[in-house]
């Protein structure tokens, strides 16, 4: 707080006495009858309306939630310690709003908008309202712009959409986080604004997002909401509507934005755990009926809008953590019905190092090829095809009975192909490089490559076409389609690639033995 | 059923007639139950009789009956005490007399006003600030006037759960919650 001076305060008293006769406050008040858990029960109030902000002492404000015939619920937001039995609560006619606009950009704040990076005030005289509307049927337009995330098994196969919602779904420990920053990483040069709005998550692990962020230069362009699991219930439930009202400003701004709710399961408990102590009944697995509806309204904000309402777009990228991969629990099955496509990471597949462990077999972007350029569009056609062959495939194999030549073909390229697939943390690449591997890959060219060699194949092909074919990688990423021309340029840098390789290596052995 | 919504049921049940077509004088009534409940508190046996299950209701009923004549009741009054005895809701009459007074109150366009001042104030200036409360609610103040010295001068008028704030004390508080903000 800035220091105030002894005459600061002798003239604010002076214009406050000069005017005294015009200030009489009026205010509806309210008494608390019983304050706990972070809920408080308050008589009088008559007039509140529900979800409105309620002024308690010692600066707590609190959210109306229930309207009953003879008292009002609400939840606290902040430390409600100090509140008493009988202390006087006001209504403020507002809603809960929280700062948005570019100073948030760069910042780590708590789910009131609050600073808690010690960077000082943020200083933004805009406010949204957290709880909104989701933009209109005319408002929208169809998702057709990729948001490129970086990762080769899902801009190939699962592609994301600007204004789409696709849902990351597994257990614990299977690489969620990881590809929320990865994705984050990636727009690193572009125009997406990224929020990371972390629910009932550690400190520790808050802090170490906010670091590698800041490693990789992400902050600059980034948000951090985060309510950790020390914060009340009612801060994690507006954490993430929160986040949204502040990528709702940049999509409103005709600007693009990507929404990432990590992760929405804490989410729901934080709300099972205030509509439980509010005494809401209780329904399947004691969630409170309304929890569809909870995330429908905060996904639903997720839109692609049209050109007359400035063409902008907000993403969303919401997580669930699944127990024991089980993804037909309650929580899961609402998100995944309400979203427009999850991608199931799986704890077999990343402890068999194929990482990141998406299974490709259970996700699924409803939006689709319309969200990817074409380029890619050309090459990953057979992707997943080829995959989804392979592991039925493989799973016959495993039997060890002998396979015909087309089969065994199938099981060498499917090989490949996941081993193309993998990809190392903190290492998206730009769409262009992705073409070009995952060409060489469908095409054919590692089949007869070991299956070892591949990424190093792989590593080696980005960095020959950077001194072989410096100008190919603009022309992909500026065409944005494979016609004939470029596909032969490409067709024959891998090859020509390949034969080189294969030399190289063979050289490599012969020394080493 | 929470007690109160039990209470205001019977209020406004009670209310409903008293002020319907074949009613009576809404304050003589209220003076009469009010009269029944200063006799019922002051008579542990009267209490403990009409709450006794082991008493027939029939006999309830002629001891309120009696009761009712001998104060004089009028027939709606006795009437009603008569129903509370039947449902066996004569425990909660106290609150149910009050209940009816706040919806007699409601309506017959009175609003009930605390006002607290800082010093005691004369009957004109209560008259004054009566006058200046109906203006702004619109409707016939019933004013209740306490003296709070802690409100250093001025005066807090709260209506229903509107509070009207316009003494030196709010002012204060105003003014250091503005200083702690900037």
């Amino acid at each position: 707080m800035a220091q105030i001076r002894a005459d600061e305060i002798t003239s604010l008293l002076r214009q406050e006495i000069e005017n005294y006769e015009r200030a009489i406050d009026v205010s509806e008040t309210g008494s608390v009858i019983s304050v706990g858990d972070g809920i408080a029960r308050i008589h009088g109030l008559e007039k509140v309306m529900a979800g409105e902000l309620i002024q308690f002492p010692h600066d707590v404000s609190g959210i109306a939630m229930n309207l009953e015939e003879d008292q009002v619920g609400a939840v606290l937001l902040g430390d409600y310690t100090h509140i008493r039995e009988g202390d006087e609560v006001r209504r403020t006619s507002r809603i809960m709003s929280v700062p948005v606009g570019e100073a948030m950009v760069g910042r780590v704040v708590n789910a009131l908008g609050a600073p808690i990076d010690g960077k000082g005030p943020i200083h933004t005289t805009t406010f949204n309202a957290v709880e909104r509307l989701a933009p209109g049927v005319v408002d929208r337009q169809p998702v057709k712009e990729p948001l490129q995330t970086g990762i080769k098994a899902i801009d190939s196969m699962i592609p994301i959409g600007r204004g789409q919602r696709e849902l990351v779904i597994g257990d614990r420990q299977t690489g969620k986080t990881a590809l929320a920053l990865d994705t984050i990483i990636n727009q690193k040069g572009g125009n997406v604004i990224c929020i990371y709005v972390a629910i009932g998550q550690k400190r520790s692990t808050v802090a170490q997002v906010v670091k590698t962020l800041e490693e990789f230069g992400a902050m600059d362009y980034s948000i951090v909401v985060a309510a950790t699991a020390s914060d009340p219930a009612p801060m994690q439930y507006i954490a993430p509507y929160c986040g949204c009202a502040m990528g709702e400003f940049f999509r409103d701004s005709a600007r693009h934005a990507l929404c990432i709710y990590d992760d929405l399961s804490k989410h729901a408990a934080a709300y099972r755990e205030i509509s439980l102590l509010l005494r809401r009944p209780p329904g399947r697995e004691a969630f409170p009926g309304d929890v569809f509806f909870l995330h429908s309204r905060l996904l639903e904000r997720a839109a692609k809008l049209n050109n007359e309402n400035g063409g902008g777009s907000l993403t969303a990228l919401p997580f669930i953590e699944t127990q024991a991969g089980d993804i037909s629990a309650y929580i899961p099955t609402n998100v995944i019905s309400i979203t427009d496509g999850q991608i199931y990471l799986q704890t077999d597949l990343f402890n068999s190092n194929v990482r990141p462990a998406i299974d490709v077999g259970l996700s699924v972007s409803r939006v689709g090829g319309n969200a990817q350029i074409k380029a890619m569009r050309q090459v990953a056609g057979t992707l997943r095809l080829d995959l989804a062959q392979y592991r039925n495939l493989a799973a016959f194999a495993q039997f060890g009975s002998d396979l015909d030549k087309a089969s065994q073909a199938q099981l060498n390229r499917g090989r490949r192909l996941v081993e193309v697939l993998k990809q190392l943390q903190y290492q998206p690449l730009p769409v262009e490089k992705q073409v070009a591997i995952i060409f060489a890959g469908t095409s054919g060219f590692l089949d007869d490559l070991p299956v070892e060699q591949c990424r190093k194949f792989e590593q080696d092909l980005y960095s020959y076409i950077d001194n072989a074919h410096p100008s190919m990688w603009a022309q992909i990423r500026e065409k944005k389609t494979l016609d004939d021309a470029l596909r032969n340029e490409l067709q024959g840098a891998v090859k020509e690639f390949k034969a080189r390789f294969i030399a190289q290596e063979k050289q490599a052995t012969t020394l080493n033995a | 059923m929470t007690s109160s919504a039990i209470v205001s049921r019977y209020a406004s049940a009670l209310a409903d007639v008293v002020t319907g077509p074949s009613g009576m004088d809404a304050p003589q009534a209220l003076q009469q139950l009010r009269g029944f409940e200063a006799l019922l508190a002051g008579s542990v046996d009267l209490q403990n009789a009409l709450a006794s299950p082991a008493v027939a209701a029939a006999r309830k009923r002629a001891v309120v009956r009696k009761l009712a004549d001998q104060l004089g009741l009028a027939k709606i009054a006795r009437n009603f005490l008569l129903v509370l005895t039947d449902h066996r809701r004569m425990g909660a009459l106290a609150e149910i007399i009050d209940a009816f007074e706040i919806q007699l109150d409601e309506r017959l366009g009175f609003v009930r006003a605390e006002l607290h001042s800082a010093v005691s104030l004369d009957d004109r200036q209560k008259a004054a600030l009566a006058e200046e409360l109906s203006r702004l609610t619109g409707k016939r103040v019933r004013a209740r006037f306490t003296v709070k010295p802690e409100l250093i001068g001025g005066a807090v008028a709260r209506i229903g759960s509107t509070v009207y704030d316009g003494s030196v004390r709010g002012q204060l508080d105003a003014l250091g919650h503005k200083l702690a903000a900037e």
